[in-house]
């Protein structure tokens, strides 16, 4: 398949890409793979959190 | 479908031999069976000495509860997220690994860097000098699995990036001798927590 990208995705796929020290290849099935495991947890009808360190503050991520 | 990765050699420390070893990705049949019929027994033998599971650790046999099969099967179902791995010598089944790929990093040098997280790593009974009492058989299994984890972590791009926590038998080696750092005790899983650097990666797979 190819992956067709918007300019605007493009920039954030370079973006992270450099900041994370990963081609785009690897990012992208890396992304895959995050969102696969996120997708497990919701499906399995557990919550997925960011928490602040500085407060403990929790924060629920929602995946639409 | 279980693949071929590389050939590998273990040294024999009862003949004092090397002797030719495969490492493969996913398990089979074969190694569920090695394990139920051969591991099993032993493990459970060797567990059966000890009143608890903190006093196991004596006996190397803290392990005799994990569930290889049930692990692979979700490991499979995961489509390439979480891997398998067994390395094979003589016939039988030497060591099991299962890997997860999307963990990242605490240490501060690295913190929420991607890396492979080693989930279970276990070597068959006979090789363990504390649970045999005797001369073990085979010596290395767990570097070459750990070295594999690291080959997946290059593969993936995360430099050599790898983390784990320790059954407590296995603290001395992770922290002495493959001189990971030891970021303490996590409350949460109820281990200690070891992480591996890109230098460390390397200076493990040079050493």
């Amino acid at each position: 398949m190819t992956l067709m990208l918007s300019d605007k995705e493009m920039s954030l796929l370079d973006r992270l890409s450099e900041s994370r020290g990963m081609s785009k290849t690897a990012l992208v099935r890396q992304a895959l793979r995050l969102y696969q495991s996120v997708t497990e947890r919701l499906e399995a009808g557990e919550k997925v959190f960011v928490e602040k360190p500085s407060t403990k503050e929790k924060t629920e991520l929602m995946v639409l | 479908m279980k693949e071929l990765l590389r050939s590998v050699v273990l040294l024999n420390r009862r003949s004092k031999e090397f002797e030719d070893a495969q490492v493969f990705r996913e398990l089979d049949q074969k190694n569920f069976d090695d394990f139920e019929k051969l591991w099993k027994p032993l493990l459970k033998a060797r567990r059966d000495e000890f009143d608890t599971w903190e006093a196991a650790a004596e006996g190397d046999a803290q392990d005799s509860h994990w569930k290889w099969a049930k692990k692979a099967a979700e490991a499979l179902a995961s489509l390439g997220r979480d891997e398998t791995y067994a390395l094979e010598c003589a016939g039988e089944t030497q060591g099991l690994m299962l890997v997860k790929t999307s963990a990242f990093a605490r240490l501060d040098v690295q913190r929420g860097r991607d890396l492979v997280y080693i989930e279970l790593l276990a070597t068959a009974p006979w090789n363990r000098p504390r649970l045999v009492k005797a001369e073990a058989r085979y010596k290395g299994v767990g570097r070459v699995l750990v070295a594999e984890a690291i080959n997946l972590s290059h593969h993936l791009e995360f430099n050599g990036r790898l983390a784990l926590h320790s059954l407590p038998q296995s603290e001395s080696w992770y922290r002495d001798i493959a001189k990971f750092t030891d970021l303490g005790y996590d409350e949460e899983k109820e281990m200690v927590y070891f992480e591996v650097t890109e230098a460390q990666a390397a200076a493990f797979l040079a050493g």
